[in-house]
Parts: C-alpha cells; sequence; structure tokens
C-alpha cells in the first residue's frame, strides 16, 4: 500500500530532473520527454482528428510548443496534464480552421435515421456510432473521447479542458445521452 | 431498464473504441525529425497545419492592407524616433520647420510665400523681434540648422550622442516601433478578454490579430529582438496571437477560455504592460 506514494514521489523527482536537462538544453532529455509522451499525445489527436496526417501536426505542434515554454511549467500539475493541456488546445484549434470534421458531420437528426432496417448488424452500428459521436458539439465529443474511448479521469479532463472535473461529469453525461438518443432505434431492435 | 441502459452504454463504449481508431505504431522518428526540423528552422513559427480558404481577393486586400501597416509602422517609428530624439530645440524652431520656403535675394530680404500667410503670422507671432529687419543672415544661419537636425535622428543626445556607436542610433526607431507595437497589442488582448463578443468583432478581432502577429514576426527578425527579454516577449505574443487568428468567428466561451489560459499562463499581459513605459509613448 505504501509503494504507490513512494514511486509517484521517485516520479515527480525523476520528472523535475528530466525537465531541469531539458531546459538545459540537453538533446537527450528532450527526445526522452518526447517518447515518455507522444505516443498518448497522438492518440488522443488522431482520435480527435481522424487523420494520420492532422494528427501528425497536432503532435508535432504540441511538443514544439512545450518545449518553447518548458521553462514556465510551474510544477503545479504533472507533465502529463501539462502537455496533455497543450495538445487539446493545439488539436481543438487546429480543427476549427481546418474544418476537416465539417466533412463527416450528419446532423443528429439524420444519424437517428439511417438505414433503421438493419439494426441488429454491428458495422452499421459502428457506422451510425460515428456519425452520431460526430454531430456532438465539440464539448461533449472532446469528454466523451477521452474518457469513454481513451480512458483519461475526469481529473486529467478537467486539467486539460481548464474546466472543473464536475463539468466533465455532466458533460459526459449529456454527451451519453445524446448518443442514446440518436441511436435510440437501433436500441430498440437490440432489446427485442 | 436500467440495466438495459448500461448494457447499451456498454455496448456503445465498446463500438466507440472503432472510432478513428489510432494505428498500433506510433511514427515517432517520423514526427521527431519534424520536430527537430522545425524547432532549427526558426521553430517560432507555429507549423502551417492547414491554409485556411480565402477568398483570392480577400488575401489580396489582406496583403495590401499589411503592407500599409507594415509602412505606416515603420514610418510612424522614425518620425517619433526624430521627434523624441531630437535635442531640445527651442519652440521657434519648430515653427521655423514648418515655414514656407524663402526666397532670398542676394543681400536683399527675405521673400515670403504669399499662399502661406499661416507660417508668416505664427512667425510674426513667435518672433516680433524679427519684423521688419533683414532676414537673410537669419535664413542662411537657420537652414544648417535644421539640416543637421534632420540629419540627427535618433540621437539622444547631441553631444552626449558623439561618441556613441552608430548602432544605438538605429536601434531607437526599432524600439519606438516595439512599444508602439506593445501598446497595441495589449489593446487587443484586453479587447479579446472582454465579455461582450458577438460575431462580428469575431471577425475584426481576427484581422486586427493577423495584422499584428505579421509585425511581430517582423519585429522578431529585426534589432529590436536583440534583447532577450523582449524577443522573449515577442514570441510569446506570437503564439497568442497566432491561437486568436485560428479562432473561428463565434468560438464558444471555451474556445477563448484556452487562449485566456495562453495568456494567462506566460504572464503576457504583465510583461506587455511592464514592457510598454509609462508616459507618452503610451498609446502613441
Amino acid at each position: 500500500m505504501s509503494a504507490l506514494p513512494v514511486i509517484d514521489i521517485r516520479g515527480r523527482l525523476d520528472e523535475r530532473d528530466l525537465i531541469a536537462r531539458v531546459i538545459n538544453g540537453d538533446a537527450r532529455a528532450q527526445r526522452e520527454l518526447y517518447d515518455n509522451h507522444v505516443d498518448r499525445v497522438y492518440r488522443l489527436a488522431y482520435r480527435l482528428a481522424g487523420e494520420d496526417e492532422l494528427a501528425r501536426d497536432f503532435t508535432q505542434l504540441t511538443f514544439i510548443r512545450a518545449f518553447e515554454r518548458i521553462a514556465e511549467f510551474r510544477h503545479d500539475s504533472s507533465l502529463s496534464t501539462w502537455l496533455h493541456a497543450i495538445g487539446v488546445s493545439v488539436a481543438l484549434n487546429g480543427l476549427r480552421t481546418v474544418k476537416k470534421n465539417r466533412l463527416r458531420n450528419v446532423p443528429l437528426e439524420e444519424a437517428t435515421g439511417l438505414r433503421s432496417g438493419a439494426a441488429a448488424a454491428e458495422p452499421d452500428l459502428k457506422a451510425r456510432l460515428a456519425a452520431a459521436i460526430d454531430s456532438l458539439s465539440e464539448k461533449y465529443r472532446t469528454v466523451f473521447l477521452m474518457h469513454d474511448v481513451e480512458g483519461y479521469t475526469h481529473d486529467e479532463i478537467g486539467a486539460a479542458l481548464g474546466i472543473p472535473a464536475g463539468t466533465s461529469k455532466t458533460r459526459l453525461f449529456q454527451g451519453r445521452a445524446k448518443l442514446r438518443e440518436a441511436l435510440a432505434d437501433f436500441r430498440e431492435e437490440w432489446a427485442t | 431498464m436500467t440495466n438495459d441502459n448500461d448494457k447499451f452504454e456498454e455496448i456503445i463504449r465498446s463500438a466507440a473504441q472503432d472510432y478513428n481508431r489510432p494505428p498500433v505504431n506510433v511514427p515517432r522518428d517520423e514526427m521527431w525529425t519534424a520536430i527537430e526540423a522545425a524547432r532549427t528552422d526558426r521553430a517560432r513559427r507555429p507549423l502551417h497545419i492547414v491554409p485556411p480558404a480565402r477568398q483570392p481577393r480577400f488575401t489580396r486586400y489582406t496583403w495590401m492592407g499589411l503592407a500599409a501597416a507594415a509602412v505606416l509602422l515603420i514610418a510612424t517609428g522614425v518620425g517619433i524616433g526624430r521627434w523624441s530624439n531630437s535635442p531640445s530645440a527651442p519652440p521657434r524652431v519648430a515653427n521655423e520647420n514648418q515655414k514656407p520656403p524663402t526666397t532670398v535675394p542676394p543681400g536683399g530680404e527675405a521673400i515670403h510665400s504669399p499662399q502661406e500667410p499661416e507660417a508668416s503670422t505664427q512667425v510674426a507671432a513667435t518672433e516680433p523681434e524679427v519684423i521688419g529687419t533683414p532676414r537673410s543672415s537669419q535664413s542662411v544661419e537657420r537652414v544648417p540648422h535644421i539640416a543637421q537636425r534632420g540629419t540627427q535622428v535618433a540621437v539622444t543626445a547631441p553631444s552626449a550622442a558623439r561618441g556613441a556607436p552608430d548602432a544605438a542610433a538605429s536601434a531607437v526607431p526599432y524600439q519606438v516601433a516595439t512599444i508602439r507595437h506593445l501598446s497595441n497589442a495589449e489593446a487587443l488582448l484586453t479587447a479579446f478578454r472582454s465579455d461582450s463578443r458577438d460575431a462580428k468583432l469575431d471577425a475584426s478581432m481576427s484581422i486586427w490579430a493577423r495584422d499584428l502577429l505579421s509585425n511581430t514576426r517582423l519585429l522578431l527578425d529585426s534589432p529590436a529582438a536583440d534583447d532577450p527579454t523582449r524577443a522573449k516577449l515577442l514570441g510569446d505574443l506570437e503564439l497568442v496571437l497566432a491561437e486568436i487568428v485560428q479562432l473561428a468567428p463565434n468560438a464558444t466561451a471555451q474556445d477563448r477560455g484556452l487562449v485566456e489560459g495562453s495568456i494567462r499562463n506566460g504572464n503576457v499581459m504583465t510583461r506587455l504592460r511592464s514592457a510598454i513605459p509609462a508616459g507618452q509613448t503610451r498609446g502613441l
């Protein structure tokens, strides 16, 4: 039971040491920091963007900004949280600019009426679910993807989005409700 | 019913795992190479993710506007530099500078241009002793003085600056232009943080931010960025402005909150305000 805090403290100390080396311009430390976090940042960027190219751009820009600003990191949160705050900001701003997600946007009403006859088939559920997720507004979509798909905690989501954890829970609840509503006819058939 | 809800949500959650499923292998090395290249190649410029679709006409006018703004900024900076750093000249010299061209016949009295009565009146008001006296000697004396003043651009004090390096003199216009730019940026960020917003305001703010972003990059590449503190401030300002430019019209409060977070976390407003000297230079 007492091992966890020790590991946590050691991890924090290691992180501080790593950050200090990065600030001093140690190239190996920069690569180490990058390797420690890039997978999760990229995965989230990909979930939000849906394209490899955009996900790469967002990830690269996230680390470029992080390296530029790391001297201002005040250790109020973990480095991972700080990085993800940058990453989410970069991805959401980038997506708004690019408007790529509009191509896949289907209004919720349309998503509810797609191919109701073959509701039991799993591929159809996935396609309709994808359309329904696309049609969620950004605040619900981001929280749903971070929590239910990528497994972030509400504290992590709150820190990344700059909102209280309670707001994150509310948005997740409302987002799920909208998805249930969008897939209502599928649910009826599934129930029978 | 609750069980059904839970099961259905479980199905949704499970199916959602395939939504935008990322590849198993993350292209770590490729991205690292790109990051290193970008950081080496003047990393201050944010990656151009996808160029926003613009009307060609709008682009042309934007560039024309930017060019005009840049010329105006530089001209104002140089002008202010000359004005603020010239030796404390007596008021009559300033009036003299506005006088119409004066023709001095050899050995005769100066002839003033008849279509400039105001200038003549000013001289008469400030220099009553000049009226009725031959002006040839005065004109001959003052012309070199004015010319000399014109050549002393941005020299703080003639006697003290004689030994100063030329680099210091040429940096002053950049400093003045930078202060003016930072004042404008402070005004933009203050307006950005205000609560009352609408789409029209967002659009004009985006254009404003784009102009300031261009000027920030010009200043970053100029001697104004020789001071490390100021260069860092300009770098942070560049990032914030880039985020504002990328904001869509009618952006939500959450979107703006993210940008405000950048402003707050970097203490940009505080640093901007401390970089702008109080007094007559504020709000130039």
